[in-house]
């Protein structure tokens, strides 16, 4: 090397020195930035507690979870008398719950089909093109979907009870329902997809070898080696379900029904959460509180079933020895 | 200068495990300076890892142990104290696979000399970046077209850009991790034949699967076998006058 | 996988068949007719999901497509406005009152403004002269002083249509005058639909019903797509209520969302991915975790992030509702996980020889981390970041717990001013008790799904195109 050019020890010494500091600061900083995540969660938790804490403390944790009427009353200003409301978190659950099974009984069956037509039927041709299709459907935002549930689906099917004599509610939690099953389809099909191209091609090829036919390879070897596969596709499509907020907000009822007939109009905690706090309110009050509650609700359960979902996907990858 | 009492790199009792599963039992070996060393075994008897641990490759690895001594020069390499980079410096590394990095063939071959700073003119650069590819036998082929990307040469041309790349930040060891593996017989006959002229000058640690390749190049041959040390001998007494049972089963091809 | 697939039927009856007829076994035939059907039906089974997936699909985009065309276009009138007016006939008088003030009848004193005539006699060219007052002249030319007061004018036109008579004026030069599409009001544009609407009745009088008679027989009435749809914001009435002020709404609030999201993703993944160390038991159990929330973060209901934002951004930090910042901020939370997540799984795929090779040359973790593996995982991770920033671009419920749902009618000016953006601006529109806003916000989502759709299959295309480099 020209020893001209060549820096002598001390000068390199001191460069690296100065790196070294300046590499500390990074990584310290890239370290700051990882640990956000953590930081807001730890946020998020103690929002929500907090809020839950104070609402419990006005209503009590058993009328709040088992009181069978939602009705905050929501004062105005406060020298109308803030009339405190009945706080029953059932016929939101109930709600919830509603949509979310007349979804999943929608999404499930046509999720699942399309998954395994695309997993084992689907030519390459045909997969690739219906592939960034279910991706490409995965991004239409929730608001394009409430506005098809209250403007396009709700309206259809009101009218359609009409001509057959049956009562349905314009905000019938059947219109939401459905409009969440179409949200979610995509969802359910792409991890359940997923679960059934990971099945090992050697189980295939040897049912198919004992004479079984296609349709027997699928029922009796992939199915149930993608078993936990499928059943975590429809418990995250259940998390999405439950979570979702604008169809609901959009095409339910304002007011919480507890009832089981989807022709009825329902409310949804999410909804419930926006119209207790979207516009200028009163921060202490229990309406206001109570979407704090409703929210750490809404978290356990959507992050329970999440979480049982993904751990299950999880496992069962670990298993089959694939990453 | 290169008296076998006064070996390059020495290990005493080394033993490295990786979560709890030994890799390395008990490994004592020294490495002489400017000659070749071999290391023989089957796959996975911990070949690579003992020739990581050379150069402390092994560090970033969750739950690896090593204990007992790695010395180069003397120096335990593992002491608390001791620089990982400058170690790096001094111990340059070629792979089984060629790893040139996506850029040209210039910057893969610059990027150790900037990277240790060590010269700051772009004429001396250049200068120190021709020596390395000289010294690689690869300078006539690219000379003109030094800004090709590196990954469009041939497979055996990569390889010895990647020697090259590691010559060029004037190393004491290079250790070489079956620099062959991937290559066609003509392409491996140049690399033994730079290999043979490098051992001039450096401290060459050479691990591979292939009998004959560390009976045409190596001075000194090991054989490794589930991470503990069989036989280590002259190579050719190696071949020819097997002590252990094992190393006859090995060359036997059992 | 797919090699087999399709003619594994075809191959399974010829060999059960000569099986059978060779061995002479049990396997009658009509039991493997019955197991041949099911496998059929099996399959026609799959198709069909596929099939109703599609239909619903369709039905979704067709419905929201015929809907927006309503919205994206308008009833025009063709009038022609004379620019050379004598202004100092009392004619502009009363109209210059804002409309909002005081509904002025048209036999308000001509005193109000006095200057304005004066003004306007001083210099007789054009270029002074009110906008409406022109409109009010040019439908006076046509259809005599009868209901061209403001208040009658204002059921024909939009209120836009001054800003239109601005701009031609301006454009106009010397010309005496110019003819011009002028933008309608909505019901115009049910008059179009029906001319005998009932409903029509009780909004125009019966001499203005006569001069769109007159305008259509003269093929001065048109629909056309709306220019104001794209370059207004919202309005109180749907004939003058755009989406540009929405856009711009939501431009400004992903910038936010990008700024601060897109850095802070990318160095967390990359820490997390190559930095982290791991060799102790408790720094490995806290990188667990944080692996664990953030994969729990990118899964809790984007409601609870509004929550979020309403307590900490509004209520602790008293930073002012309905900003574009706070919006910003509070999608930055949603799309920090996203983003980390897939810029893990991009930096996964950068090849460990390359992170090798660089360690053996002895470069630091990370100078490893920044000169090799940020360069190669960079358009996986901007890929990732896209569809994140997709994602939350289409976000509504935590918006609107920040406040963000107030009628606007103006652009937003700055990141603390109040705005809307494209999903609110259509659920705004999509509640409201007008059905012309319906139509609004059908074309709004069509807007919106251009934009989202866009962005993501940008992304994916991307992905594959960059999927094979190793």
């Amino acid at each position: 090397m020209n020893a001209a050019a060549a820096l002598t020890e001390s000068q390199r010494h001191r460069r690296r020195r100065w790196q070294r500091r300046r590499e500390g600061a990074l990584t310290a900083l890239f370290a700051l930035a990882a640990s956000l995540a953590v930081l807001v969660t730890l946020g998020m938790v103690m929002t929500l507690f907090s809020g839950a804490v104070g609402f419990l403390q006005r209503v009590g944790l058993v009328d709040y979870l088992f009181g069978l009427v939602w009705q905050p009353q929501i004062g105005m200003r406060a020298d109308q008398g803030l009339v405190e409301g009945q706080f029953g978190l059932l016929p939101l659950l109930g709600g919830s719950l509603l949509i979310t099974v007349l979804a999943l009984l929608l999404a499930v069956p046509i999720g699942l089909g399309a998954a395994i037509f695309l997993a084992e039927y689907a030519t390459s041709g045909q997969r690739n093109r219906l592939k960034p299709l279910l991706e490409l459907l995965a991004g239409i935002p929730t608001v394009v979907y409430g506005f098809f549930a209250a403007l396009v689906v709700a309206p259809l099917l009101h009218y359609l009870g009409g001509q057959l004599g049956i009562a349905v509610s314009a905000e019938s939690a059947l219109a939401c329902g459905l409009v969440v099953g179409v949200m979610i389809i995509p969802f359910v099909a792409s991890m359940a997809d997923d679960a059934l191209y990971a099945v090992p091609q050697a189980w295939r090829d040897a049912a198919i070898a004992l004479g079984a036919t296609h349709a027997e390879m699928i029922r009796r070897t992939v199915l149930p080696a993608a078993f936990p596969g499928l059943v975590s596709a429809c418990l995250i499509g259940f998390s999405k379900a439950i979570g979702q907020t604008m169809i609901v907000l959009m095409a339910g009822s304002l007011t919480a029904n507890l009832t089981f007939n989807p022709l009825d109009g329902v409310s949804s905690m999410t909804a419930q959460i926006i119209t207790l706090l979207s516009g200028d309110q009163e921060f202490a009050s229990a309406a206001t509180l109570s979407a704090f509650a409703l929210a750490l609700t809404l978290l356990i359960l959507a992050l329970l079933t999440n979480t049982v979902g993904v751990s299950m996907n999880q496992r069962w990858r670990q298993r089959h020895g694939q990453n | 200068m290169t008296p076998p009492s006064d070996p390059k790199f020495l290990l005493r009792n080394v033993s490295a495990a990786y979560a709890s599963k030994p890799v390395l039992r008990d490994v004592s070996l020294s490495f002489a300076d400017r000659q070749i060393s071999a290391i023989l075994g089957p796959s996975g008897c911990g070949k690579s890892t003992l020739l990581r641990c050379l150069n402390r490759l092994n560090d970033r690895l969750p739950q690896f142990r090593l204990s007992g001594q790695v010395l180069l020069d003397g120096q335990d390499i593992y002491a608390p104290d001791a620089d990982v980079i400058a170690l790096r410096r001094r111990v340059g590394m070629v792979f089984q696979k060629p790893n040139p990095f996506p850029k040209s063939v210039f910057d893969n071959v610059a990027y150790g000399i900037r990277l240790h700073n060590l010269t700051n003119s772009a004429s001396a650069l250049a200068d120190a970046v021709e020596a390395s590819l000289t010294d690689a036998a690869l300078w006539d082929e690219v000379k003109d077209r030094l800004d090709l990307p590196a990954q469009q040469l041939s497979g055996g041309q990569q390889q010895r850009l990647c020697i090259a790349r590691a010559l060029a930040i004037n190393p004491e060891v290079i250790l070489l991790d079956e620099p062959c593996a991937s290559l066609d017989p003509r392409a491996t006959a140049r690399i033994e034949e730079l290999l043979v002229a490098l051992a001039a000058r450096y401290c060459l640690i050479l691990v591979t699967h292939s009998l004959a390749q560390a009976a045409r190049v190596a001075a000194v041959t090991a054989l490794l076998e589930e991470g503990a040390v069989i036989e280590v001998n002259n190579t050719s007494d190696f071949f020819t006058n097997p002590q252990h049972p094992k190393t006859q089963q090995y060359l036997s091809g059992g | 996988m797919d090699k087999t697939k399709g003619n594994i039927e075809g191959k399974l009856v010829s060999q059960t068949k000569d099986t059978a007829m060779t061995k002479g076994m049990a396997l009658s035939a009509r039991t493997h007719q019955r197991r041949l059907r099911r496998a059929r039906h099996f399959r026609a089974l799959t198709i069909l999901a596929v099939a109703m997936a599609l239909a619903l699909l369709g039905f979704l985009l067709t419905s929201i497509g015929v809907k927006s065309w309503e919205g994206f276009s308008e009833a025009q009138v063709r009038l022609t406005i004379p620019l050379n007016i004598p202004l100092n006939i009392p004619l502009t008088s009363p109209l210059a009152v804002p409309a909002t003030a005081s509904p002025t009848t048209p036999s308000a004193p001509p005193t109000t403004t006095a200057d304005q005539p004066a003004s306007a006699t001083a210099t007789p060219g054009q270029a002074q002269a009110d906008p409406f007052a022109l409109l009010k002249a040019g439908w006076q030319q046509r259809f005599g002083e009868a209901n061209s007061s403001r208040r009658s004018l204002q059921t024909i036109f939009s209120r836009t249509a001054e800003e239109h008579i601005a701009q031609a004026q301006s454009r106009a030069g010397n010309q005496p005058a110019i003819t011009l599409w002028l933008p309608a009001n909505q019901h115009i544009k049910r008059y179009l639909n029906n001319p005998s609407d009932p409903g029509l009745a009780d909004l125009l009088s019966p001499h203005q019903l006569q001069c769109l008679a007159e305008l259509q027989a003269a093929g001065d009435l048109r629909r056309s797509m709306s220019v104001d749809f794209w370059n207004q914001p919202d309005a109180r009435s749907p004939e003058a209520a755009g989406i540009a002020g929405a856009l711009l709404g939501s431009l400004m609030t992903i910038l936010v969302t990008l700024a601060a999201a897109l850095p802070l993703g990318l160095m967390a993944a990359l820490y997390l991915e190559e930095l982290a160390p791991r060799q102790r038991r408790l720094t490995r159990a806290w990188w667990r975790l944080v692996e664990v929330v953030t994969i729990n973060l990118a899964a809790t209901p984007s409601v609870v992030f509004g929550l979020l934002g309403l307590t900490v951004f509004l209520h602790l930090m008293h930073l002012p509702r309905s900003a574009p910042l706070v919006g910003g901020l509070v999608l930055a939370l949603m799309a920090l996980p996203l983003i980390i997540i897939a810029a893990r799984n991009a930096i996964r795929t950068v090849p460990v020889e390359q992170r090798d090779a660089a360690l053996a040359l002895g470069a630091s973790p990370m100078q490893v981390t920044l000169h090799h593996v940020l360069p190669a995982a960079f358009p996986g991770m901007i890929t990732g970041a896209v569809l994140a920033l997709a994602h939350v671009l289409g976000e509504t419920a935590p918006l609107m717990l920040i406040g963000m749902v107030a009628f606007i009618a103006s652009y937003p000016t700055s990141w603390l001013q109040p705005a809307t953006t494209l999903p609110i601006q259509i659920y705004l529109w999509a509640t409201s008790p007008e059905p012309a806003f319906a139509s609004k916000a059908a074309a709004g989502v069509v807007v919106l799904l251009v934009l989202v759709l866009s962005l993501n299959a940008l992304a994916q295309t991307a992905r594959r195109r960059w999927k094979h480099r190793w």
